[in-house]
């Protein structure tokens, strides 16, 4: 790292430079030209659906149609969508949970490194659907086959990136660390742990919205499942009712974003040291 | 308490592949009394960081042997007697200044060691306004000081620093030395210092020593015979300028001895 200017000038700078205000909530997203491209853009796409729907009512249900069955039935879409949630969030968390446990181990021993990785890495070039029905065989129509395929599904990415963070502490670091003794436990506990959220961070950017998928995936291949969202759609389309269908997946794209922003909310809370967030915010 | 340095007939050879070995450190002797400041000077590859990670324990010497304080490195690190300032800060990019500078409290707990008021410290080395921010918010020479400040708050017997300022630009630099000598005069420690700048090796230094390469192996050892404290207006003198002469004049030795051997 280099300073391209005297230090004193720099402090000076400092000094002068008013302090960053803490957090002011912005109001620049009600300008038009945030919103406006994007209001424009779901006009043009909604036009064309309607355009659509009138032509191939077998195709495409009208939007009025889709809001109808959400409205008339909120109840029952609720419900399922609940079930899906918590499938979702069942089965990322313990995905999650068990790939950072997994990713300290192979991180920190050579040897497991060489056992786990070929067999992580084979499960995940393993098509899940193709695996989902095996699942529901063995384990029944209950939350379990949807608990394991969603924690399948959110294990890889978390491993991937986990494993790699924890190893990507600059030398330096660790040999002022290693030169003061510190034990494996506190330099895993102090440094690499926390070196490791922005790419674990980086993981559960994708892993959160994907939980959903594997929620709908593993439901839609227990043809005798219950509830849940993936299980209305193929009752729904079994029947011939496509705008219960879209709603099920208007659902599911908005419960998607929802988790998407959760992660992001949480991000910026845990990881404001962090220099891409710092880029973001200026 | 006792921070001498003694390396005895020291080698270290790294294997650079197809039967090729380079001899980093070829039966290297040197000996730096308790609380004396030493810097190491030398043309790139002449093995003095190889020392200097050697005497800190993160490598093993294939012939020879090192103790600290009459300890083997490894268990002078076990007792938190060394401090290690690296080129770059290595500073933890999630810790504010003064919880950087803490840390080292917290590891190896064992070793109970009189610390320093870290607070305290950190104001004396001009870092008062700065203690509760980010690495990131401010500028590469208070970076530098925090590391030299976390590496002085666990008093400890031995500081190694390796090329600590070459980052810095010339300004930054002298300001930085000055701090440095402030903070050695109060807190005492023996001072393994390796630099390739030689103003910075004669104003910091009670003796120098000349490293040459290929093998890496001390060709001089001059003593700087200068007093205390050295501000600014030492720099301009002519005493300071005659050993200038001197360590460039050995230094120039050493680079024509490594070529006249390479070709």
């Amino acid at each position: 790292m280099t300073v391209t200017e005297p230090e004193v000038i720099a402090e000076a700078r400092k000094l002068i430079a008013p302090p960053r205000p803490a957090r002011k909530v912005s109001l620049s997203f009600l300008h038009p030209a945030k919103w406006l491209p994007l209001v424009l853009m779901l006009a043009v796409l909604g036009a064309l659906w309607q355009w659509g729907a009138g032509r191939m009512p077998y195709l495409l249900p009208p939007l009025g149609d889709i809001g109808r069955t959400l409205t008339e039935d909120a109840g029952y879409y609720v419900e399922n969508a609940l079930v899906t949630l918590r499938e979702a969030l069942g089965g990322l968390a313990i995905g999650t949970a068990v790939a950072f446990v997994l990713a300290v181990v192979v991180s920190e021993f050579t040897l497991a490194r060489r056992a786990i990785m070929p067999v992580a890495v084979i499960l995940n070039v393993t098509p899940l659907v193709a695996i989902a029905p095996a699942l529901v065989v063995a384990f029944g129509f209950g939350a379990a086959p949807k608990l394991i395929v969603t924690g399948l599904i959110c294990f890889f990415p978390v491993l991937i990136n986990m494993s790699m963070g924890l190893r990507a502490v600059p030398v330096p670091v660790l040999q002022v660390y290693q030169t003061m003794h510190a034990s494996r436990l506190e330099t895993l506990w102090y440094i690499r742990v926390p070196s490791a959220l922005p790419y674990l961070f980086a993981a559960l950017r994708i892993v959160f919205p994907l939980s959903v998928v594997g929620a709908v995936v593993a439901e839609l291949s227990a043809a005798g499942s219950s509830a849940g969202l993936g299980t209305a759609i193929s009752l729904a389309s079994s029947m011939n009712r496509l705008a219960a269908v879209y709603a099920s997946i208007a659902i599911l794209a908005v419960l998607g974003a929802l988790l998407l922003l959760v992660v992001t909310l949480l991000e910026r809370r845990l990881l404001h040291w962090h220099e891409t967030r710092q880029g973001a915010s200026k | 308490m006792s921070g001498e340095i003694r390396v005895t007939g020291v080698r270290r050879v790294y294997d650079i592949g197809a039967g090729n070995s380079l001899v980093a450190l070829d039966d290297v002797d040197l000996t730096v009394e308790t609380g004396t400041f030493v810097s190491v000077i030398g043309p790139s590859g002449c093995g003095k960081s190889t020392l200097l990670r050697a005497v800190a324990g993160l490598e093993k010497p294939d012939a020879g042997h090192i103790t600290v304080g009459g300890l083997t490195p490894q268990r002078a690190a076990a007792d938190k007697m060394l401090g290690l300032v690296p080129q770059t800060p290595a500073l933890l990019p999630w810790l504010s200044v003064l919880k950087n500078v803490s840390l080292p409290k917290k590891v190896n707990r064992r070793k109970g060691r009189s610390t320093a008021d870290m607070p305290d410290l950190l104001r004396k080395a001009g870092l008062g306004d700065v203690m509760h921010k980010l690495p990131s918010q401010i500028s590469g020479g208070m970076q530098q000081r925090a590391a030299i400040v976390r590496a002085f708050g666990l008093h400890p017997d031995v500081l190694l620093m390796d090329e600590p300022f070459s980052a810095l630009d010339e300004f930054t630099r002298e300001a930085l030395q000055e701090q440095l000598l402030d903070l050695w005069d109060e807190l005492k420690a023996t001072v393994l210092f390796i630099t390739h700048s030689v103003s910075e090796a004669v104003r910091l230094s009670d003796r120098i020593v000349v490293m040459a390469p290929r093998p890496g192996r001390i060709t001089d050892v001059i003593d700087i015979d200068l007093p205390r404290p050295r501000g600014q207006a030492l720099l301009k003198t002519p005493e300071f300028h005659a050993y200038e002469d001197l360590v460039r004049d050995r230094l120039r030795g050493a680079f024509h001895h490594a070529n006249a051997i390479a070709s």
